[in-house]
């Protein structure tokens, strides 16, 4: 199985390090860091990485090297400060420990952010503010560019002194580095400005004051992208210019290349790509980048299993592979691919609500997949339970396998009963929808987990509470997930061309021209069903009662599901409330002023209001069984993430 | 007006270090990477850099046409007598005398010296070289040679901007590769050697009919006398060449990118972030059956078509 691999994990040698295989966990915000610093948590969250294999770790994403980057509202690591030496040295003992090379991230966000946490006034090349945050900075005068730069170099040495082995400059998301290089964004005249030549000056005063400041024996890697996707921005063209003269300078020891950029929301969402995007989708911009550099490049981008990976590197696309993602969802990835052990990684799906997603919002990461992510200190250890018990799950979904799972590692006997033929739960239809169909590996992962475990699993079997009590369980697991719910808006019971989102994505939409999605699920059901109905060749207009269609979201999830809504024509109205439905009419109000508004001729109605439980299996079961626990969406219908994480926390106890 | 009579042009005959190779044992033996079972054999090529020196000489020769009598060009290559496609090359090329000198011993200085023995005293007012070879980058015959000839020496040069001639002087107007991405404009007086950069000048193609019948022709042979030892010729300096040479430090070769890829600069961004979304392609469409009908007046369709073309890196 290793000449699978043979590239992937075969040893590169950067600036006398050796690096034990060619698998990079870039940096990363994980909203994780104490008060500033590298803490138990964020160590621990490491750690599993490298107990897992993984060979050059570029830890603390968008660690801050002076106190007027805005990083507060991402809890990054800050690096200005002589204190965290203690911590970092604890951290890269940890980490070396396991053979890995631990590199860290620094950078100044410039006016990537808002100054209303830390107070501190932003500054950026010129006073133009990020479309994305919407602040204006201050232009940097000659003097407090010395001053960063000095900082830089002050936060290089400290990473030094805490025993780590290289920093990477994060020349990417539209940082201050990257926010000079842009024209969009720094309109200066004077020597930091102008061509090209005086754009790329602070970077590398930047470059030259961190190498002067560490020596030779230190890597200095930079992260820039290869292409912005910013109109007027820095393209691939321009990107590769820049990496080569960057090559030519001397002092940079490898490039890391993603895609997108901060600065908008599109461009944003570009940057940590999403299921909407196809596999080791940038790896063309690392290649293109490597045609003109001398250093090793970092393939970066939905690259998410080691067939992919090593296909990447086998082709010359990258030196390197950035499997980020791909070990939060398994961090031990790199040892069970290198032992032949394939199909017990659990495959990033790309899903981002679970990390990158919670991090835009100012949340802890974790992983819709791995309730374990974030959790390490206290569930890295999944201790086997005292006395083994009989369990008996009742549904076949993420919340009911991820417990059938997790009782059969702590040793219990557990039968699971599915009314369906296969099991999968509502994963089976939210695969059906665009752009969707990474959510089948879930659903494979947790069933040839079941399997490989023994979980006994029925299908096709609608447990009774009979047939749940007939096995003498000693603990019921209910996870009988939940129906569409139909919403009390009158007409709507009696309207016959409404369907709920749910019959959309499952393939039953009724016939009918012009449709009219009401969205107040607010997540991907309303927007996939419209996007379905779309590529049908329908006429659609999706209306919300939120301040947004698909409100809920995430920052990288929402752009990309736009730009092919838009694309493909849909109409989209935030802020009514549906009132009534008389006939093909349907009528809203202003959820604020009040006022009305109304859609005519409709020939199909759709309505996306999430889930009600499915939880009378549970009530009927109450005070039968000795431990009875109603888990996921039949306890109450939340999201995926709720499911699995509670499906875990509750079966540890058991 | 150049007043360019005579050009040498330095070139060598090289393995293909862009290849995946290995060095297996002390002595730096080189193999094709995954050892002799792959059925990979080693491909040896004019040094790139080396065909830019010889194409910048054809350059300067076909820009003074009819300015004078026709420049005259020789190609050298320090090299055994396997080794001399570099000097067919040279010849089909358009060079109009090619000559391998066997060499004394290896490494940097060894070829120097020979070069000089050779091209020293022989009128030549530019001497052209490659800024480095492929295969040990040592990047250091150009220097070692201009300082055994007596003459300035320019390297990394990667654009000739003009050379003229006034009051009898001949001065090269040149541009070199600095770091940081910085060009360094510099005049140069003539004679001079100059080391230019694998870019400085596009190779252009030469015909199938003209490398056969080059190859056809042999090649000339000159030996050094052998009454001088090279530490003898290259004093002091020679100690720290030869043994920089030998400590020289053989970083293993990097594979070369086997797919490329690049969208059409001319799309928007929100239309390149699609293109990617969807796989590089029009959303539902395999671009290999994909056909479209262009119609417009015969500018445009030209310029159509040379963007597709361009794109798709058929030119």
């Amino acid at each position: 199985m290793a000449d699978q691999f043979e590239h992937l994990f075969s040893p590169i040698e950067i600036r006398n390090k050796t690096i034990k295989n060619r698998i990079v966990s870039t940096a990363h915000v994980t909203v994780f860091a104490e008060d500033g610093m590298p803490g138990e948590r964020l160590r621990r969250y490491y750690l599993e990485k490298a107990k897992g294999g993984t060979g050059l770790f570029i830890c603390f994403g968008s660690a801050s090297v002076h106190p007027s980057s805005p990083a507060l509202d991402w809890k990054v690591v800050e690096l200005y400060d002589d204190r965290v030496i203690p911590y970092l040295k604890k951290f890269s003992d940890t980490l070396h420990e396991y053979g890995a090379v631990v590199m860290s991230q620094i950078t100044h966000r410039g006016r990537r952010g808002r100054s209303n946490l830390t107070w501190e006034r932003l500054i950026g090349p010129s006073a133009i503010k990020e479309p994305n945050h919407r602040e204006v900075p201050g232009v940097m005068t000659p003097a407090q560019a010395e001053m960063i730069v000095q900082a830089f170099a002050d936060a290089a040495m400290r990473v030094k002194k805490g025993g780590f082995d290289g920093v990477e400059i994060s020349a990417a998301h539209c940082h201050l580095v990257d926010q000079f290089w842009s024209p969009l964004n720094n309109t200066r005249t004077d020597e930091f400005g102008g061509d090209l030549e005086g754009r790329l000056r602070f970077g590398f005063m930047v470059i030259e004051k961190i190498r002067e400041a560490v020596g030779e024996d230190f890597i200095v890697g930079i992260r820039i992208t290869g292409d912005d996707f910013i109109e007027g921005g820095l393209k691939n063209e321009t990107m590769c210019e820049i990496a080569q003269r960057i090559s030519e300078h001397g002092m940079i020891d490898y490039f890391n290349i993603i895609g997108g950029s901060g600065e908008t929301h599109a461009g944003e969402a570009a940057t940590v790509p999403s299921m909407n995007y196809p596999l080791a989708c940038y790896s063309y911009l690392a290649a293109n980048i490597r045609e003109v550099v001398q250093e090793p490049v970092i393939a970066v981008g939905r690259i998410t299993d080691p067939v992919i990976a090593e296909k990447v590197l086998a082709e010359g696309q990258g030196d390197l592979v950035a499997m980020t993602r791909a070990m939060i969802a398994d961090p031990y990835l790199p040892r069970k691919a290198k032992e032949g052990r394939l199909d017990e990684i659990r495959q990033c799906m790309g899903y981002n609500e679970g990390c990158i997603d919670r991090q835009y919002r100012g949340m802890t990461i974790g992983c819709v997949q791995n309730p374990v992510i974030g959790n390490e200190k206290e569930w890295a250890e999944l201790p086997r339970a005292p006395r083994p018990k009989k369990v008996v799950v009742v549904g076949g979904g993420p919340a009911g396998m991820e417990a059938a799972r997790t009782a059969r590692l702590r040793g219990h006997e557990v039968v699971l009963f599915e009314k369906n033929s296969q099991v999968g739960g509502q994963l089976n239809i939210a695969k059906l929808a665009p752009k969707r169909t990474d959510f089948d590996g879930m659903a494979r992962w947790l069933e040839i987990q079941m399997r490989k475990l023994e979980v006994e699993v029925r299908l096709g079997k609608e447990a009774t509470a009979e047939m749940v009590l007939a096995e003498k369980p000693d603990v019921v697991i209910v996870a009988t997930g939940a129906v569409p719910l139909k919403p009390p808006i009158p007409g709507l019971a009696d309207c016959p061309h409404a369907v709920s989102s749910w019959d959309v994505i499952s393939g039953r939409a009724p016939k009918g021209e012009r449709v009219l999605v009401l969205d107040d699920q607010a997540g991907m059901e309303s927007v996939g069903a419209a996007e379905m109905l779309l590529e049908q060749g329908r006429d659609v207009e999706v209306i919300s009662p939120h301040f947004s269609v698909g409100e809920d979201l995430g920052p990288t999830t929402k752009p990309p599901v736009y730009a092919r809504l838009y694309s493909k024509g849909c109409r989209m109205q935030a802020t009514w409330e549906p009132v009534k439905i008389e006939g093909r009419t349907v009528h809203f109000k202003n959820a604020f002023a009040g006022t009305p508004m109304e859609r005519k001729e409709i020939d199909l109605v759709v309505y996306s209001y999430g889930g009600i439980s499915l939880d009378s299996l549970a009530r009927e079961l109450e005070g039968k069984v000795s431990e009875l626990h109603n888990i996921g969406d039949s306890y109450a219908p939340r999201s995926l993430h709720h499911a699995v994480l509670e499906a875990h926390k509750i079966l540890r106890e058991v | 007006m150049t007043g360019i009579r005579k050009i040498a042009v330095c070139l060598k005959e090289v393995v293909d270090a862009r290849l995946p190779l290995q060095v297996v044992s002390a002595s730096g033996e080189i193999v094709p990477a995954g050892g002799a079972g792959k059925e990979l054999e080693l491909v040896r090529l004019i040094n790139p850099a080396d065909r830019t020196a010889l194409e910048t000489a054809i350059q300067i020769r076909e820009r003074s046409a009819g300015q004078g009598p026709e420049i005259g060009i020789d190609a050298f290559s320090v090299a055994k007598a396997a080794s001399e496609s570099a000097l067919h090359y040279a010849l089909a090329r358009g060079a109009d005398q090619a000559e391998r000198l066997e060499p004394e011993k290896e490494g940097a200085p060894y070829t120097a010296l020979t070069l000089a023995r050779r091209i020293l005293g022989r009128g030549y007012d530019l001497v052209l070289c490659g800024d480095e070879t492929l295969d040990n980058s040592c990047a250091a015959v150009g220097p070692l040679l201009a300082e055994l000839l007596h003459l300035p020496v320019a390297t990394t040069v990667c654009r000739i901007r003009e050379i003229r001639r006034g009051n009898g002087i001949m001065h090269a107007a040149l541009e070199r590769r600095m770091g940081r991405g910085y060009r360094q404009v510099v005049s140069i007086r003539l004679p001079a050697l100059l080391t230019v950069t694998e870019d400085a000048a596009p190779a252009k193609y030469v015909s199938a009919a003209r490398l056969r019948a080059a190859s056809g022709i042999k090649i000339g042979v000159w030996e050094p006398p052998s009454d001088q030892g090279a530490e003898d010729t290259l004093g002091d300096g020679a100690g720290v060449g030869l043994r920089w040479a030998q400590d020289e430090k053989r970083v293993p070769p990097r594979a070369r990118v086997k797919k490329k890829f690049r969208l059409d600069p001319g799309l928007s961004a929100s239309d390149r972030v699609k293109m990617i979304m969807s796989g590089g392609m029009s959303e539902g469409s395999n671009p290999a059956r994909t056909s479209s009908v262009l119609e417009g007046d015969l500018d445009y369709l030209s310029e159509q078509i040379f963007r597709f073309l361009k794109h798709h890196e058929f030119i």
